[in-house]
């Protein structure tokens, strides 16, 4: 007799949480970004951000030491092939500055605008998405810093995504991978756009792109500056495969990203022009 | 007092284990949901009501965090702490295949329940992910997890239960 009771008081308690916890989703649903429970949401991204960088401090520090450890051997021969490639960006630095005067004369005598060049905040990945369907980070700078929604994120290999929503200490960040993201790019070579879009796998899908235009095998891809939210010049990825399928207006390209998302750890956020 | 601080304990150190570890065991975008094994693991070893509120909270804690709409982890992780404890008394005690199959029956099913909630929400970029890609993978995933996690379950619930015999005497 307890035991029923007991089996009905514990059916009548997953109900009531099944309930309270549909309550929530459509209440979250149909209310404004400043309702409570997406204030509730931004609060506790605020609490949490501090454990999740403590968290992520000390997972780095094992890994580090474990990747030093393992890879001791390899060190000398990555110094060796690090010095030569120091030696060769150094030239290339002096050429690429002696370009850049050219380029900025140039434009100013034919009257064209100077390239833009960008304010940037430095932050570190602190959090990854709890799920497979969804490819978002969670960095350690917020509105404080002057992040905003919307917002281009980067690093020195490519783009990484775009700002999807701020705390005062912390941001959400939609990764080009999301199933959910678009970026309007443009081949380096052909100069032809189209747009790239996620598939939450380790390949982005090149979309749009007309039949006729020729694509070569690691060609880059850089964003084309369309769309409003990425500048143009930010490297994506290098063209890993393509094909042309008989019917349809535009072939199937799959693009390797040059950001390895796996092992993101620093980024910078475009904050604004300089 | 102290069973509820463990729980929580359990509940927070997982879900930072998930956004913090989990990640770099990615393969191929399939990653495991250690949360969901963790609360099948409680509703196996403690029971419906410990199962369901486990899962409630677990998924709270997701969707405050995480989530686009909270309440998507908060559902299907409910329905799966209460319905895996339903398995409880269906299979061996001892042994880890129980919890390995419990795992993977309850990792299918959250995932269909959660394609079934983002096809209501209109997202179906998602379904397609999760029925064309990542549903098989995630609950192979999670099942070979279910080992490592199961039994360490156990030895601190013993421990737990030990300590607090300890203090009674």
């Amino acid at each position: 007799m307890i035991d029923r009771r007991t089996s009905w008081g514990n059916q009548i308690t997953l109900g009531l949480l099944v309930l309270i916890s549909i309550s929530v989703l459509v209440l979250h649903f149909r209310e404004g970004p400043n309702g409570v429970l997406h204030r509730a949401q931004r609060f506790s991204v605020n609490l949490l951000a501090p454990l999740q960088s403590g968290s992520f401090s000390v997972t780095r520090g094992f890994s580090d030491t474990w990747a030093s450890l393992t890879e001791f051997s390899r060190l000398k021969e990555d110094n060796r092939a690090l010095k030569k490639e120091v030696s060769e960006l150094r030239r290339d630095t002096v050429t690429l500055k002696e370009l850049d005067l050219e380029n900025k004369r140039l434009r100013s005598e034919m009257g064209a605008p100077v390239r833009q060049q960008y304010a940037t905040v430095f932050a570190t990945v602190i959090g990854k998405s709890v799920n497979t369907w969804q490819a978002t980070v969670i960095l350690d700078k917020g509105s404080q810093d002057g992040v905003k929604q919307r917002m281009p994120v980067a690093t020195a290999d490519g783009l990484v995504g775009q700002v999807m929503s701020t705390t005062a200490n912390s941001c959400l960040v939609q990764l080009i991978m999301d199933q959910k993201s678009a970026v309007g790019v443009r081949l380096q070579n052909s100069r032809a756009t189209g747009i790239i879009e996620g598939e939450g796998q380790e390949q982005l899908q090149l979309n749009y792109l007309p039949k006729g235009v020729k694509t070569t095998a690691k060609e880059v891809v850089m964003t084309s500056g369309l769309g409003g939210v990425y500048p143009a010049g930010l490297v994506v990825g290098t063209i890993a495969s393509t094909a042309r399928n008989n019917d349809g207006l535009f072939q199937d390209v799959r693009v390797s990203p040059t950001v390895d998302f796996w092992t993101l750890e620093e980024v910078y956020i475009i904050t604004g022009v300089r | 007092m102290q069973r509820f601080l463990l729980t929580a304990l359990v509940l927070i150190g997982t879900f930072l284990a998930q956004t913090v570890l989990v990640p770099h065991l990615s393969v191929a975008g399939i990653q495991p949901d250690l949360m969901l094994v963790v609360i099948v693991c409680f509703a196996l070893t403690e029971g419906m009501n410990m199962g369901s509120f486990t899962g409630f909270f677990g998924g709270l804690l997701e969707d405050l965090v995480m989530a686009n709409y909270m309440g998507f982890n908060m559902v299907t992780k409910t329905i799966i702490g209460g319905a895996s404890s339903l398995l409880r008394d269906m299979g061996p005690r001892e042994g880890i295949m129980w919890p390995m199959i419990t795992v993977f029956g309850a990792s299918i099913i959250s995932q269909a329940m959660t394609a079934l909630l983002a096809f209501l929400f209109g997202e179906t970029v998602v379904v397609r992910s999760i029925l064309s890609w990542s549903m098989l993978p995630t609950a192979l995933y999670n099942t070979l997890f279910t080992p490592f996690i199961y039994p360490a379950f156990i030895r601190v619930l013993k421990w737990q239960e030990s300590h607090a015999r300890m203090q009674v005497m």
